[in-house]
C-alpha cells in the first residue's frame, strides 16, 4: 500500500520538493546579507535606544532589490499553501479515482477501504505539513533579523519607518513557527472530504479553495482574538498634540494610531472621561473646523485612549495553541473522512 | 459439495426502484456460472453485492462463508473485474503487477509475467495508452494472478475479439480445473457463454428466472432445446408476467 501511495504520489512530490529547494536556496544565498545589514546597522547593541538603528537597518534592507520581493514570495507561498495542496492533492486523491472507477480496481487487490483510505490520508497528509514545515522553517530563519526588527516596513511615513508588520499580525503570523503545518493539514484534509461530497474534480477543487480561504479569514479574525485574554493599556488624557496622528473613521471614530513593539493590537480605542467610546458625532462643537483646531477642540474633551493587546512574548502560546487546534481539527475531519469513504463505498 | 455463494431474499434499490429482488440462490463451488439476462436485468447489482461495492438492502448474502468484503482477508479470497475493466491510467503495466505483487497475499508473479508476455504487450506502457481490448487483458490478468477462490468477471469478454475470447475461455477454464476456483460471469449474449459455463443463472425484471445446472434445466425444459431457447423461454416467461402485474 505504501508503494501504491509513493508510485501515485511521486511525480506531486517532485514538484513540491523542487519548489522547496528553490526557495531554500535563494533564502540560504541571501541570508547572510541581510544578517550582516542587521549586524552593521548597530540593532544588535543598541540597548535601549534602537530607533535610528532600526530605521537605518530597515530602510537598507527595503531599499535592496532582493529582500523584499523574498519577504513577500515567502509570505505569499505559505499563504496559499493550504489552498492549493487541498486543491491539487487533497480533491483529487478521491474524485481521480471516483471519476477513473478505480477504486473498484484498488479495493479488490486485498486493501480494505479503510485501510486505503487512512495510508492514504496519513501519508499526503504528512507530505503536505512537511512541505509547509520546510517552508516556514526556511522563511522564519531568513527573516529573523526583520521580524526582530518589528517587521517589514510598510507605507513609510514622515517620521521613522512608519507602520510595521510584525510576525504577531494578522497575515505574517500564518507565515511563521508551527502555524503553517496546521493549516496545511487542514487545508489538505478539507480537500479530501469535499472530494468525498462532490466526487468530481474541478467542482470538488474550486470548493476545496474557496473554503480554505475562508478558514484562513475566519481564524484570524474572530477565533485568535480569543485564545488568549488580551493584555489592556490605557492613555490618559489625549492631547491636542498626540490627536494629530488621529484618523478618522466614517462614523465618527477616533483613531489614534500606537506602536508597542512586536505586540498584536486587538483593539484600539478612544473613550470619552467616563469610559465611553467617543465619536466625533458627540463633539459638534469640534467639527466644521481647521486641522489644526479640530485637534485643539478634541483636545480639551479629556479623551483617553484604551488599547487591548498581545505582547509580543505570547507569540509561541498562540502559535501553539492554534496549531494544536488546526490539528486537532485535521484529525477529527479525517476520521469522519474515513469513516465516510467507508460508508458510501464509493465505486 | 461447498457453497461459494448463498443469497436469501437478497435485495437492492435504488431511490424507490428496486434493481434486484427476492434473489434466493445457492451456488456451489468449483463451478463456472453464467450470469445471463437483458441488459438493465440487475446482473451487474448482482455482482456488485457478492463483491461487497453495494451494501443490499434487503435480504442476507454470504460468499465463501463471510460477509462480501468483511475484510483483507475475504477480499483477498475473491477476484474482480468491473465491467469497464478499470485501471491506473498513468501507471504502466509493470507497475500494475508491482501492485498487485504488494497488496495480495497469494499473487503468482511468474503467472502474470507469463501471460503479459504470452499476450505481446510491452510492460513499460502506460495502462492509459492501451486499447480497451489490452486493458481488458491487463485487468483479468490481476484477477487471475491474485489466485482467488472466487473470480467474479462482468461482461469479460465484451471488449475482446473472437480469438482473445476463445482464448481466454481456456485460460479460466484451466483455472478452475487446476485450482477449483469458482467462476462467475455475466454476459446478454448466450452464445459467450455457451458450451463454458456449467452452471447458469437467469436474471430478468429484477428478478432470478432460473438458476441450476445447465443439464437438469435443459432437462427439465424437455426436448432437444438449446441454451439459447432455454434462456429465452425463461426470459419471455419474465415479461409475460411483468406485463400481467401492470394490468
Amino acid at each position: 500500500m505504501i508503494w501504491l501511495v509513493y508510485r501515485q504520489f511521486r511525480a506531486s512530490a517532485v514538484v513540491a520538493a523542487a519548489v522547496v529547494v528553490a526557495f531554500a536556496v535563494a533564502l540560504a544565498t541571501t541570508a547572510s546579507g541581510l544578517s550582516g545589514l542587521y549586524d552593521s546597522s548597530g540593532l544588535p547593541s543598541c540597548g535601549s535606544s534602537c530607533s535610528a538603528a532600526t530605521t537605518h537597518f530597515l530602510a537598507s534592507m527595503k531599499a535592496d532589490g532582493v529582500y523584499p520581493v523574498l519577504y513577500f514570495t515567502g509570505l505569499g507561498l505559505l499563504l496559499l499553501t493550504p489552498a492549493l495542496i487541498g486543491a491539487f492533492w487533497g480533491a483529487p486523491m478521491i474524485t481521480r479515482e471516483v471519476e477513473g472507477r478505480t477504486l473498484r480496481f484498488v479495493w479488490h487487490q486485498s486493501v480494505t477501504p479503510t485501510r486505503w483510505a487512512v495510508m492514504k490520508i496519513a501519508a499526503l497528509g504528512l507530505a503536505s505539513m512537511a512541505f509547509a514545515g520546510l517552508v516556514s522553517l526556511a522563511l522564519s530563519w531568513w527573516a529573523a533579523p526583520i521580524d526582530r526588527a518589528g517587521g517589514f516596513p510598510v507605507g513609510g511615513g514622515s517620521q521613522g519607518v512608519g507602520t510595521q508588520i510584525s510576525r504577531f499580525q494578522k497575515i505574517v503570523f500564518d507565515a511563521r513557527g508551527v502555524v503553517p503545518l496546521g493549516y496545511a493539514a487542514l487545508g489538505f484534509v478539507v480537500g479530501v472530504v469535499l472530494g468525498v461530497v462532490v466526487r468530481r474534480t474541478v467542482p470538488a477543487m474550486a470548493a476545496t479553495l474557496v473554503v480554505v480561504a475562508a478558514v484562513q479569514f475566519v481564524v484570524p479574525t474572530w477565533v485568535r482574538p480569543h485564545l488568549v485574554a488580551p493584555a489592556t493599556i490605557t492613555r490618559p488624557v489625549l492631547t491636542a498634540a498626540d490627536l494629530r496622528s488621529a484618523q478618522f473613521g466614517n462614523e465618527g471614530q477616533v483613531t489614534v494610531p500606537v506602536d508597542i513593539r512586536g505586540a498584536w493590537i486587538v483593539t484600539d480605542r478612544t473613550v470619552t472621561p467616563d469610559g465611553r467610546g467617543f465619536s466625533l458625532l458627540q463633539a459638534s462643537q469640534c467639527t466644521n473646523l481647521g486641522i489644526a483646531q479640530t485637534d485643539d477642540c478634541l483636545g480639551a474633551l479629556g479623551l483617553r485612549q484604551v488599547v487591548t493587546y498581545q505582547p509580543a512574548d505570547r507569540f509561541w502560546e498562540f502559535q501553539g495553541i492554534e496549531t494544536a487546534m488546526l490539528l486537532g481539527a485535521s484529525v477529527v475531519l479525517a476520521a469522519g473522512g474515513v469513516v465516510w469513504i467507508r460508508k458510501v463505498r464509493l465505486s | 459439495m461447498n457453497t461459494a455463494i448463498q443469497t436469501r431474499q437478497l435485495g437492492k434499490r435504488y431511490r424507490s426502484r428496486w434493481a434486484l429482488t427476492d434473489c434466493t440462490l445457492s451456488i456451489p463451488a468449483g463451478r463456472v456460472v453464467g450470469l445471463v439476462g437483458p441488459n438493465g436485468a440487475g446482473k451487474t447489482t448482482l455482482l456488485n453485492l457478492i463483491t461487497g461495492h453495494l451494501a443490499p438492502d434487503a435480504g442476507a448474502i454470504e460468499v465463501l462463508g463471510g460477509r462480501p468484503g468483511s475484510g483483507p482477508g475475504h477480499l483477498a479470497k475473491v477476484g474482480f473485474v468491473a465491467q469497464d475493466t478499470p485501471t491506473y491510467l498513468g501507471l504502466s503495466i509493470a507497475d500494475h503487477l508491482r501492485l498487485g505483487a504488494r497488496l495480495n497475499p497469494r499473487w503468482d508473479k511468474s503467472y502474470a509475467e507469463e501471460r503479459i508476455k504470452r499476450l505481446a504487450l510491452d510492460p513499460r506502457r502506460k495502462a492509459g495508452r492501451l486499447s480497451g481490448g489490452q486493458r481488458a487483458q491487463l485487468a483479468l490478468t490481476m484477477a487471475i494472478a491474485k489466485r482467488p477462490e472466487l473470480l467474479i468477471l462482468d461482461e469479460p469478454v465484451a471488449s475482446l475479439d473472437p480469438l482473445a475470447r476463445r482464448e481466454f475461455r481456456d485460460e479460466l477454464r484451466e483455472a478452475v480445473v487446476e485450482r477449483a476456483t469458482t467462476v462467475m460471469l455475466s454476459s446478454h449474449l448466450v452464445s459467450d457463454l455457451e458450451g463454458f459455463c456449467d452452471y447458469l443463472v437467469v436474471i430478468a425484471a429484477s428478478r432470478i428466472q432460473a438458476a441450476g445446472l445447465v443439464d437438469e434445466l435443459l432437462a427439465a425444459q424437455g426436448g432437444p432445446a438449446d441454451l439459447e431457447e432455454l434462456v429465452l423461454a425463461h426470459m419471455s416467461r419474465a415479461s409475460r408476467s411483468e406485463v400481467e402485474t401492470q394490468r
